[in-house]
């Protein structure tokens, strides 16, 4: 069945005390009232129901599917370092091609250091975007170049959420790619751990989001079979809070598994390091 | 502790506790979410976090009307670990609420999955910046962070088409049109597929509390209802 698309040109909406909603509109193609409808903010929610999107559903797709890999390149070279966020996000959904990652990769990276002090939250959702992609996209051996996101004694503290994208995606790059040899990247397990133990203090660890970025960066600092890896999973052990320790010490043994269809050695190393610390 | 349906304009809720939205049959759950705070809330509209799509988090909280309602009597430190995953996977789910509903429809398979529930989205060396997530997968993988697991993924029964379109009627319809394929929603081969439906969400909390916690529960597909 094809669906019409109306442009609302002006209207009252009112809450009814149900939570459903009244509403007269005026639109491009006559005027329109709706009795208990019911809000949504759900992408397809009962979208059989009514319209959702234009017809045909495909015409939907030029905007982002289908958008080509260069030209979200040259809007961000073009952007410079004021690139919007919402062209970050697009770019974190495309897949790009060996060469255009050449071009890209520099280009996120100066968007990253420019603007990861910012405090407005739409720019940070973009960085977080270009953080992602960027470590995603990254050559593993560069990676000790992150440790520069990490570093204290900026002019402003990097945001606790960036911060999570950091180390989650530090983390996840191990998990797929375990370090062949122990520890890859020192000075970067040394930033991860500077920002674990001031997390994992119990005045601060109960706080928003910082169990997220505490349990992320002791997961990646094991993740890159680090020196370090035994004293932050005890530290995660020795938190008052015994669901803390629970949740690193699942998230480590998933990592186990998943190793185990990767890397045997590095499996191997895991459940050493499991034994060593739990039976302390 | 047992599910029940929301008879009353009003809901008591836990904080995580599961919420449910009826779909397009009677006593069909169509969405799930679980509840962003403790307390009374208006049936017609609590808000939630749930992987709508996009993923609504602490920051965005969505809305759905509670149709039914299940708790597992989550502890504190449960509750932790809940906030812990969610914190973990809502930054990443974030840039969607950038894009307006064009965009968003563009970017379903990126930022949705259907079969498995849950599932990384890939660069080609198979690293991953995104999880996706169904609505139920979301709400199982957060209970399985806190040692509940409530249904075994291994263990569902395969559904045809027709029930998942019931489920995802606009991810069929895109599928159909040829704008996503099969393989983007997990649908390859010809079915049925081992999908996650909402309403097994209730049944598995529909026992008492030390089974819930003890073992997964086995839905059969009549459980996509709960009456």
């Amino acid at each position: 069945m094809a669906t019409t698309r109306l442009t609302v040109l002006e209207g009252v909406v009112e809450e009814l005390p149900s939570g459903k909603y009244d509403a007269a509109l005026r639109t491009d193609q006559g005027r329109l009232v709706l009795r208990g409808a019911e809000r949504s903010d759900r992408l397809w929610a009962d979208s059989e129901k009514g319209p959702t999107i234009a017809s045909p559903a495909s015409e939907a797709i030029a905007h982002l599917g289908e958008l080509a890999a260069d030209e979200l390149l040259r809007g961000l070279a073009d952007a410079g370092t004021k690139a919007p966020s919402r062209l970050l996000c697009a770019i974190e959904m495309v897949r790009f091609l060996p060469s255009q990652r050449e071009i890209l990769l520099p280009l996120l990276w100066r968007h990253i250091l420019d603007h990861r002090n910012s405090n407005h939250p739409d720019d940070l959702v973009g960085v977080a975007a270009a953080i992602r992609k960027y470590i995603a996209m990254m050559p593993m051996e560069r990676m000790g170049q992150l440790a520069a996101l990490l570093e204290s004694g900026h002019r402003s503290p990097v945001p606790v959420d960036l911060e999570i994208e950091v180390a989650k995606m530090i983390y996840r790059n191990f998990e797929v790619h375990p370090p062949v040899v122990a520890d890859p990247q020192p000075e970067l397990a040394h930033r991860l751990w500077e920002m674990a133990r001031v997390y994992i203090d119990p005045r601060i660890l109960l706080r928003d989001n910082y169990s997220a970025v505490a349990s992320l960066a002791i997961e990646a600092i094991v993740a890159m079979r680090s020196p370090l890896a035994e004293a932050a999973w005890r530290a995660a052990i020795a938190s008052p809070y015994r669901w803390f320790a629970e949740l690193v010490t699942d998230e480590l043994d998933e990592l186990r598994e998943k190793w185990d269809r990767k890397n045997l050695d590095a499996a191997a190393w895991l459940r050493q390091l499991r034994g060593s610390v739990l039976a302390a | 502790m047992p599910s029940y349906r929301v008879a009353k304009e009003g809901v008591s809720l836990g904080v995580f506790d599961i919420v449910g939205q009826d779909g397009g049959e009677r006593a069909f759950v169509g969405h799930v979410g679980l509840a962003s705070s403790t307390g009374s809330h208006t049936a017609a509209r609590v808000a939630v976090l749930d992987m709508g799509p996009p993923l609504h988090g602490p920051d965005a909280a969505g809305t759905i009307r509670a149709d039914v309602v299940g708790s597992a009597a989550l502890t504190d430190d449960d509750v932790q670990k809940i906030r812990t995953f969610i914190a973990r996977h809502a930054n990443e789910h974030r840039s969607f609420l950038q894009f307006g509903m064009r965009e968003l429809i563009a970017a379903a398979p990126e930022m949705y999955a259907i079969c498995p529930h849950a599932k990384p989205f890939y660069e080609e060396d198979g690293r991953y910046a995104r999880m996706r997530f169904s609505c139920a997968g979301f709400v199982l993988e957060a209970y399985r962070k806190a040692r509940i697991r409530l249904l075994d993924p291994d263990a569902l029964p395969p559904v045809d088409i027709a029930i998942i379109r019931l489920c995802y009627p606009m991810q069929v319809r895109l599928m159909e049109e040829g704008v996503i394929s099969p393989g983007d929603l997990g649908l390859d081969g010809d079915g049925p597929w081992p999908v996650l439906l909402c309403g097994y969400l209730f049944h598995a909390l529909d026992r008492d509390g030390i089974a819930v916690r003890r073992e997964a529960y086995v839905p059969i597909v009549e459980h996509r209802h709960f009456v």
